[in-house]
């Protein structure tokens, strides 16, 4: 017990006595420079096993480094009357300032996430500092310069992750939000794509989950809305959207590429409309692309629509068969699909264009109800309530719930499920009697939702946007929040004299207690 | 009209016309009237109202108790002021437009008419000196301005010294009357008649003589009171004195002691105790079995119209029957009333179906019932001697009772079972679950039923008031209990267990069950969720969801439990299908659903999903085609979509035709039963679903799937059941249907001139609707009525501006012909000037 409990004490001296050393010696560094000896102790203690040292040194040696960028003894050009001395002195703080650096990469990718945050947070330190205070020679003219090497090693770094990169690439986003880091980083991530021929799937996996965080801008800043600068001031910096835009397609048509695994794949359709689309240069080069995952059917497909559809809508895309691909869409799976409330939402927004043929919208109508005899309960009021809207838009649909000229007996329904041309499936000739069976629905919700078919329809559509999200839970909190009269809940009059229902027993039939 | 009214000068609308306005009533104020003084302005004139200036609404019907606002209207006051207010305002904006600048007058009290110049000044003043109160300065005197009344000051009056105030000095200062009546008036002067010349010369003395007189009497009286003064002040003096020793005696006691109580004697007791007996009420008359047996099956048919009823939704909204105007109200009437009679036979008929013995697949419990049976054939004798009891209130007596009549009810026990001989008659409810549990568990599982029942007579509601809550806790000890069974080994103890709690349901109230199983039904939903995806759903639940079905009718419309029960049980058919488990879990979900819907023949789109899902996994194919029927919560590819495919050909034996709910092995034996199992069940629901109108629809997926499963690999039993299945399906393909037309409209009724009667009339008219819409309507009121009104005003004040526009411009003319006039009268007058002047010259 107490030889553990002492060496755990010990050790902990230990490193109390390395931490007063560290501090000592930074001190003394700060203040003149005669101790800059020091610096190597310090560094020693870089490779040492205790992370907690490892980070004291690493704080220290930011320190120190942060104080020799800002007082101008890292840069290139020394004062214009130098020893040599001096030059050796500051030679050799230079190459110490670089083994820093190199260190402080290769902890981006230690085994802890603590210690690998750290070394990003101080590497943006000396960044910032770097950036404040350039240490390259300027060139005529110019006062201020961007320290895009050390960006783009930091993207490599980080970019070739090994492992989860999760946390530290968030942690990164923390920086994106500077304009000019963020300009930046696209010039430097174009120029690495550029340059990178093949690339492996964790750095598409990193640089998809940057890509996914960065939100361009069009607007110029607010005078009173401040832009924020990491390491640039206002002079020298102006946030230009067109070559922003130039970098950000460049980044884009490098990386579709290369051949991505479908989870990536989806990811990439997931941000392309909303972030991606309206940036790049010539959104129409991503026609072939969205072409092709629309194709490929499933839930591909449904991601692919919005890019496709935004293609349409403003960058005149013209592509045949629109209708028919998306009624081909409307399979059972649709209605279980991770992204099914995307879906519905934009199949609404196509849906409301009025310029849609009846036939159409009739064959939509009869497929809908179709899936909606087999949906759950969550995803039935909204089929019920699209069929609605369908009809209230397009009047002429009204056949299919009323058709009192047309009163025969018939045996099977006219409607063609099978069939893939709009135009043949019949669905005008049919009437919609699955709504009519959703009538006698388990739940009572439901049951009065199909209710509309019986009557004339409403002036005003259903507010489908509400449905979209609804979950099971939702629907049973609904119900739990009406209101009985409590006095008098009705209870069954028919004694079980044993574990069976009086009437319909199925459970004990085919099943042994 | 105005002609009209004018030859009947009498009418009602002439005196409309005529606005009767007296102009010294509402003298012009300049300047806005505000609203209070316009309210003072207008107080006085009820006494002095013009009878032809009122205008009397005339009600066609006087309601008692409706508050009446309008029926008496000036309109000519109300003219006047609204013209006023014009002036006021409209006509102000008017005469100052195109005007920039504008005077106001701050003076106080300029613009208030009914204000005096003195008022006016007092006011000023007033303000002027509360602005200097308001200024503290220290050098502000004044203050001790000390206010006097003949030489003393308000204080000193203000304390009341004097008792004798100066009020009553006016009434000793006058003469007495004899005096006055003699000396004023001239009445001493006619007294002394004719004597005119001595009368005249003496009038001087007289008067003199009066004057002497009256000042006499004066000085009198003051002395008089002076010196009562003194004494008062005297007494006064003395009274002070006395006063101390006044209050040294003690007053005597006022109050007696009360006479002493009397022993209540018997008698009294008696009276007051007869006094707070409660009164016999008037019992029923008995009645006989045949009576008895009637009102039960009526009471049965009457609940099963109201199951019916509450099965097809409909709100219990009284339809009125048509009523004819020769309606004499004496009740009759030519159609029979109750069209729902012949339902009721349906009703009739499951009676019947309730009272037969159960089903023949349930032979191996039908012994434990006998003896169950037999056991409360036993107690009727205990059961009668409550009932005796009843009556008595007190408990003890009862409980020794109970146990001597037990000490013989024991022998007859005897006689029958064994068993049944240890347990006592009487049980008291424990206080824990835990108690409860150990009891119930210290007896063989078929006695535990008579525990419970016995538990249950010895603590009846109807006995003491308390009872209640007692079987209000055995219900919630039972459903612990239920919980602890169902996640046991074996639910055979249900058997005995579920009848007792159906027994509680009728009494303990239903919102208080209700609760219970709703808290229950929650908990087993929040424990879905947090299922994960390896784990089936727990035999909790499905016994949970099959005992809300046994007590609540889960075939209403709309129910506070079953809905929700519903709703558990199709989230429970919606998680994912990963292994044998969770499939053999949810086809016995799938069971009880076919419970829920059996009477109503609801639908349930997920059952029948699942149950389609279930065929299609037993479908062999290879592993890398994605199957296309199967979706959520299924898996289309891999292993998981092949979980009922048999592994080996042996599967062709013998194979039980039910499957064990609890400890099963999942072979391939087990996967043949479930397929039976589940084609047997689809067929189930296709019988109760093949009415619906797209039920072809709904079925031909499956029976595309039925089509493709290997036949040869099963034994015949189950060939037979997907064959008669398909035929089945294939069957539903010749059912004809129409095409949907909207429901027919009721054709409006035609409008009737009778009296609507209302039964209970609450002195307005109801309006229907939800309450959005009510609020609405209400709104659109309001917003019809102010439009109204702003319009009318609108028209009001373009009059007004049009005939002062008009009034101007008479004025204007009249000026500018006065001016012409005048010009052309100094021409004229030049004119003859300068005639004049001309003519003496001609001459």
């Amino acid at each position: 017990m107490a030889a553990p409990s002492t060496r755990k004490r010990e050790s902990k001296q230990n490193q109390r006595e390395i931490f007063d050393s560290i501090k000592l010696q930074t001190k003394e560094v700060i203040q003149s420079r005669k101790n800059i000896n020091n610096i190597i102790d310090i560094q020693s203690n870089l490779e040492s096993d205790e992370s907690a040292v490892v980070k004291a040194s690493i704080k220290a040696l930011d320190k120190i480094f942060c104080h020799f960028i800002a007082n101008g003894s890292l840069s290139e050009q020394g004062p214009v009357l130098e020893t040599d001395a001096d030059k050796k002195v500051r030679e050799w703080s230079r190459e110490r300032y670089q083994e820093f650096q190199d260190r402080l990469f290769k902890l981006i990718a230690a085994e802890q996430i603590s210690l690998q945050e750290l070394s990003l947070v101080h590497l943006m330190h000396l960044f910032q500092a770097e950036g404040q205070h350039p240490l390259p020679k300027l060139p005529e003219g110019r006062e201020h310069m961007f320290p895009h090497e050390f960006l783009e090693k930091l993207m490599l770094h980080m970019l070739s992750l090994e492992k989860e990169a999760t946390p530290l690439l968030t942690r990164f986003q923390e920086f994106m939000e500077y304009e000019d880091i963020l300009f930046h980083l696209l010039r430097v991530l174009a120029k690495i794509l550029k340059g990178k021929s093949n690339v492996d799937e964790k750095f598409l996996k990193n640089l998809i989950h940057i890509l996914e965080h960065i939100t361009l801008h069009n607007t110029p800043p607010k005078e009173e809305e401040k832009t924020k600068l990491f390491c640039s001031n206002k002079n020298h910096f102006k946030w230009n959207y067109g070559r922003a835009k130039q970098f950000f397609s460049i980044i884009w048509q490098q990386l579709l590429k290369h051949p991505l695994t479908p989870s990536l794949y989806k990811r990439v359709l997931v941000i392309l409309p909303d972030k991606v689309l309206p940036h790049l240069d010539k959104p129409l080069l991503l026609t072939d692309f969205l072409m092709e995952s629309y194709r490929i059917g499933g839930a591909v497909s449904i991601l692919a629509l919005h890019g496709v559809f935004l293609l349409m809508q403003s960058h005149n895309l013209e592509y045949p068969d629109f209708y028919t691909k998306l009624y081909a869409l409307l399979e059972p799976g649709v209605l279980f699909v991770k992204y099914r409330a995307r879906f519905f939402y934009l199949l609404d927004l196509f849906m409301t264009s009025t310029h849609i043929p009846e036939y159409i919208a009739a064959a939509f109508a009869k497929r809908l109800s179709r899936l909606a005899l087999i949906a759950p309960a969550n995803i039935v009021i909204l089929l019920l309530h699209f069929v609605g809207n369908l009809m209230i838009r397009h009047r002429g649909l009204v056949r299919l719930m009323h058709r009192p000229e047309d009163q025969k007996d018939i045996t099977d329904d006219p409607y063609i499920m099978s069939e893939t041309d709009l135009n043949v499936c019949k669905a005008t000739e049919s009437s919609l009697w699955e709504i009519k069976t959703l009538q006698s629905h388990v739940l009572p919700e439901i049951a009065n939702t199909a209710k509309f078919i019986d009557r004339d329809l409403p002036k005003l559509e259903w507010d489908v946007n509400q449905d979209l999200e609804t979950t099971l839970e939702d629907l049973l909190e609904k119900e739990l929040k009406r209101k009985y009269p409590t006095d008098d809940i009705p209870i069954n009059f028919e004694k079980p004299t044993k574990f069976a229902c009086v009437k319909h027993e199925k459970l004990s039939a085919y099943f042994e207690l | 009209m105005g002609k009209f009214n004018a030859k009947f000068g009498g009418g009602k609308g002439g005196m409309k016309k005529k606005p009767f306005i007296k102009r010294n009533q509402q003298k012009p104020t300049d300047g806005a009237v505000k609203k209070g003084e316009e309210k003072t302005a207008a107080k006085p004139l009820p006494q002095k109202l013009n009878p032809f200036e009122v205008k009397v609404n005339k009600q066609k019907f006087q309601v008692l108790g409706r508050p009446t606002k309008h029926e008496r209207g000036l309109p000519g006051v109300s003219r006047a002021r609204a013209l006023e207010k014009r002036k006021n305002t409209l006509l102000l904006e008017h005469k100052n437009k195109f005007r920039s600048n504008k005077m106001i007058d701050k003076r106080l009290g300029e613009k208030n008419p009914t204000l005096s110049v003195e008022g006016k000044m007092e006011m000023r003043f007033l303000a002027e000196k509360i602005k200097g109160q308001n200024k503290k300065s220290k050098f502000l005197l004044g203050d001790d301005e000390v206010l006097t009344h003949r030489g003393q000051t308000l204080a000193d009056i203000e304390k009341f010294d004097d008792p004798r105030s100066d009020d009553d000095e006016d009434d000793e200062e006058r003469l007495g009357k004899s005096f006055v009546s003699d000396a004023h008036f001239g009445g001493g002067v006619l007294k002394m008649g004719d004597e005119s010349e001595e009368t005249r010369q003496n009038r001087e003395t007289l008067i003199d003589n009066l004057i002497a007189e009256s000042k006499k009497r004066k000085e009198e009286r003051q002395k008089e009171k002076e010196e009562t003064d003194d004494l008062t002040d005297k007494l006064d003096m003395e009274f002070k004195d006395v006063l101390d020793v006044i209050a040294t005696i003690k007053t005597p006691k006022k109050s007696e002691e009360p006479p002493p109580k009397l022993p209540d004697s018997a008698y009294d007791i008696l009276v007051r105790e007869l006094r707070f007996d409660p009164r016999v009420k008037p019992g029923d008359k008995l009645k006989s079995a045949d009576e008895i047996a009637r009102l039960e099956k009526e009471k049965l048919e009457k609940l099963e119209a109201d199951r019916l009823k509450r099965m097809k939704g409909e709100t219990e909204t009284k339809v009125i029957p048509h009523r004819s105007a020769d309606d004499l109200d004496d009740g009759f009437s030519f159609a029979p009333l109750e069209p729902e009679t012949k339902t009721l036979s349906f009703g009739m008929n499951e009676k019947d179906d309730a009272v037969s013995p159960e089903p023949a697949n349930e032979e191996d419990n039908s012994e434990e019932e006998d003896g169950d049976e037999d056991d409360e054939d036993s107690n009727s004798d205990g059961e009668d001697s409550y009932s005796d009891l009843a009556s008595s209130n007190d408990e003890e007596e009862e409980q020794e009772d109970v146990e001597t009549k037990s000490v013989e009810g024991k022998v007859d026990v005897q006689n029958n079972k064994k068993k049944a001989g240890e347990i006592p008659f009487v049980f008291k409810v424990p206080e824990e679950y835990e108690e409860f549990h150990q009891l119930l568990q210290s007896y063989s599982d078929t006695d535990q039923r008579t525990v419970l029942d016995r538990m249950i007579k010895s603590n009846h509601p109807a006995l003491t008031g308390t009872n209640k809550a007692k079987m209000e806790k055995v219900f919630a000890f039972l459903m612990q209990y239920i919980h602890d069974i169902a996640s046991g080994d074996t639910l055979k103890l249900l058997n005995n267990i579920v009848p007792v709690v159906f027994d509680l349901t009728q009494l303990v109230p239903s919102s208080n069950i209700a609760s219970t199983l709703l808290d229950v039904l929650q908990e087993k939903r929040e424990e879905l969720s947090s299922l994960g995806k390896k784990r089936p759903v727990s035999i909790a639940t499905l016994v949970f969801l099959k005992l809300t079905a046994l007590i609540f009718p889960a075939s209403d419309f709309r129910h506070p439990i079953t809905t929700p029960a519903f709703h558990v049980l199709v989230e429970a058919l919606s998680s994912p299908v990963t292994n044998l488990q969770i499939a053999h879990m949810g086809l016995s979900l799938c069971a009880v659903a076919y419970e829920y819907v059996g009477f109503s023949k609801r639908y349930i789109p997920e059952v029948l999903h699942y149950l389609h899902g279930l065929v299609e996994l037993a479908i062999p194919r290879p592993s890398h085609v994605a199957a296309h029927h199967l979706v959520h919560p299924f898996r289309p590819v891999g292993v998981e979509s092949q979980l009922l495919v048999l592994t080996s050909d042996d599967a062709k034996s013998e194979i039980p035709e039910r499957l064990k709910l609890i400890e099963i092995e999942f072979n391939d034996q087990f996967r043949a039963t479930a397929l039976w199992v589940t084609v047997r069940l689809i067929a189930d629901f296709l019988g109760l679903w093949n009415e619906l109108p797209s039920a072809i629809d709904i079925y031909h997926p499956i029976l595309e799937s039925l089509r493709k499963l290997p036949m040869d690999r099963y034994n015949s039993q189950i060939q037979e059941s997907i064959k008669s299945l398909t035929n089945d399906i294939e069957q539903l393909a010749s059912r004809t249907r129409k095409r949907l037309v909207h429901e027919a409209k009721k054709p409006k009724p035609l409008r009737l001139y009778e009296p609507i009667i209302d039964d209970h009339f609450e002195g307005r008219k109801k309006r229907v609707g939800s309450k959005e819409k009510l609020e609405r309507d209400k709104l659109q009121h309001k917003i019809k009525r102010e439009m109204k009104g702003a319009i009318r005003e609108i028209r009001k004040d373009n009059t007004f501006i049009a005939r002062e526009k008009l009034k101007e411009q008479i004025e204007k003319d009249n000026q500018r012909k006065r001016k012409v006039k005048e010009l052309l009268g100094s021409l004229s007058n030049q004119e003859g000037e300068v005639r004049k002047l001309k003519k003496p010259k001609k001459k």
